[in-house]
């Protein structure tokens, strides 16, 4: 018990933006994977921290401690009921069209934009477009929802993303410590990958450099182990559709977390100009800086790479990106990170001027803005969902009218 | 030098390799060194220190050493929920930097 105490200051020590109500309660956890002849124990806690920068620490004294984060989790599996509901549009959206998907991506990724930007400045730009998707944006997110508390397919599924997403990123983190613990990691998975696959695999990533092959180890292990998760009826193909996507949505949350740091740097909102001095004037810190990472999309492509392998278990693999159910191609990849460089862009000037003027009211009501964000979720806590798991989920559903 | 006065603070380095890692944990046998690292791949490490007589000059000297030029020291400093980044910093000798770090104390603690 003290130990569990320790762990708890040490991570509140480390992210000293964590608000006591959204860290959970820590339970051990104890990870054995055979194939790798690894066994990693410690304790595990969720948290919901829009600092998107940790969630494993390897602590001398504490042991290994993982912090779900289900603010990144979140998103993911927020942008994977979209694309569950909507990605046969995607090549309307590629074109350029107006289209239910385009819309419903949109708002997401603008979204969390907005909040990474929110995180690093309180500028009138970040404020005016965290407003602009909760007040006239997030509407469109409801009926998706609301379809998943009625259909009992749909809230399995969307059980899956949420479970997947979160599990995807601390298998991740959890090859960090095979990596350490093992040099022959590399050939470990290989030889997975030609158990899993019935035949070699050519590793994608031997280009890069060594830090950055760790990353690409460490992805691949976590889609070995994630793919375990999946409920036995539930098809491998789809399963495999959904582990690319997931890589794809990591790489284009990279890029806006990235941009909106680069664009808090360049335009802090410090100059921004007083309230009622210069309320004339055009939306201050309206120019952003947004850009893709290009890491990031290697890995997601490495990622897909490593699922058409295993399809080929079942066939010849060619027939993984042709599934209509949760459909995702690779070149999908690069067409949603090119998705997300328009995604902050004016799309309503007389939308973006009503919620300039409401983000020119909040200056200097920080607490005011926070709260807002706070409501524009539903937090579940752990008995809200099975208890056993001890941790709470977090879904965007817009403005709670109950409270959790 | 109230300030030092057993407050916990954790002092984070970036560009870290397991090299300075380890060289950090020989300097700091009795603190916590605390590795993290996210999906985006940054890897950053972290000094859990309660501040104590000897700590802030202890550290100024092993940066000095390990860290030799200016520019290549990134540190940043958290205490209870604040924190300050500090790039290029500490000039090149010890006393000037566990000056600088004393001041950034003194002004995190709101002293």
């Amino acid at each position: 018990m003290r130990a569990v105490q320790e762990t708890r200051d040490l991570l509140k020590t480390l992210r000293p933006s964590l608000h006591d109500d959204f860290l959970s309660v820590g339970a051990p956890f104890d990870y054995d994977i055979p194939e790798l002849k690894f066994r990693l124990q410690g304790t595990q806690y969720s948290i919901y921290d829009e600092a998107i920068d940790a969630v494993f620490y390897r602590s001398r004294r504490s042991g290994s401690i993982v912090a779900n984060n289900t603010y990144l989790s979140s998103f993911a599996y927020n942008v994977a009921v979209v694309w569950a509901a909507f990605g046969h549009e995607y090549d309307r959206l590629a074109q350029g069209e107006q289209c239910s998907l385009a819309t419903l991506l949109r708002y997401n990724l603008k979204k969390f934009f907005a909040e990474q930007l929110l995180v690093r400045t309180n500028s009138i730009f970040a404020r005016g477009i965290f407003l602009e998707t909760l007040l006239y944006e997030e509407r469109v997110m409801r009926p998706l929802f609301a379809a998943a508390e009625s259909h009992t397919a749909e809230a399995v599924r969307h059980e899956f993303f949420s479970n997947f997403m979160s599990s995807i990123l601390l298998f991740h983190e959890v090859g960090h410590m095979v990596q350490d613990a093992r040099a022959d990691f590399e050939t470990l998975l290989l030889e997975e990958l030609r158990r899993a696959g019935g035949r070699e695999f050519s590793l994608p990533w031997k280009s890069y450099t060594e830090p950055l092959q760790i990353e690409f180890r460490c992805d691949t292990l976590a889609i070995l182990s994630g793919r375990r998760l999946a409920p036995a009826e539930m098809p491998q193909d789809f399963v495999l559709r959904v582990t690319a996507f997931a890589f794809a949505v990591c790489a284009c949350m990279i890029g806006l977390e990235k941009s909106a740091a680069a664009t808090a740097r360049k335009y802090p909102g410090d100059a921004d100009a007083d309230l009622l001095d210069d309320y004339r004037n055009i939306l201050p810190g309206a120019s952003f800086v947004i850009g893709k990472d290009e890491t990031g999309l290697a890995r997601a492509h490495s990622a897909a790479a490593v699922c058409e392998h295993l399809a080929r278990a079942d066939g010849d693999g060619s027939e993984l990106f042709a599934g209509s159910e949760f459909p995702f191609r690779p070149e999908m990849i690069d067409g949603l990170a090119a998705f997300t460089l328009n995604t902050v862009d004016v799309a309503d000037p007389e939308v973006r001027g009503l919620c300039e003027l409401l983000a020119r009211a909040f200056g200097g009501n920080p607490r005011g803005m926070r709260y807002l964000r706070l409501r524009s979720k539903v937090f579940l806590m752990p008995e809200d969902r099975e208890k056993q798991r001890a941790r709470f989920q977090i879904e965007e559903r817009g403005i709670s009218t109950q409270q959790h | 030098m109230e300030i030092l006065d057993g407050s916990r603070f954790v002092f984070e380095f970036v560009g870290a390799d397991k090299k300075f890692i380890s060289e950090l944990e020989a300097v700091f046998p009795d603190n916590d060194v605390v590795v993290r690292s996210s999906f985006s791949g940054a890897e950053i490490v972290s000094l859990v220190i309660s501040l104590g007589k000897g700590v802030i000059g202890k550290l100024a000297g092993f940066l000095i050493q390990k860290r030799k030029t200016e520019a290549g020291r990134t540190i940043e400093i958290k205490y209870r929920d604040n924190s300050i980044k500090l790039q290029g910093f500490g000039g090149d000798d010890v006393v000037q930097m566990e000056a600088q770090l004393v001041e950034l104390i003194h002004e995190m603690k709101g002293k």
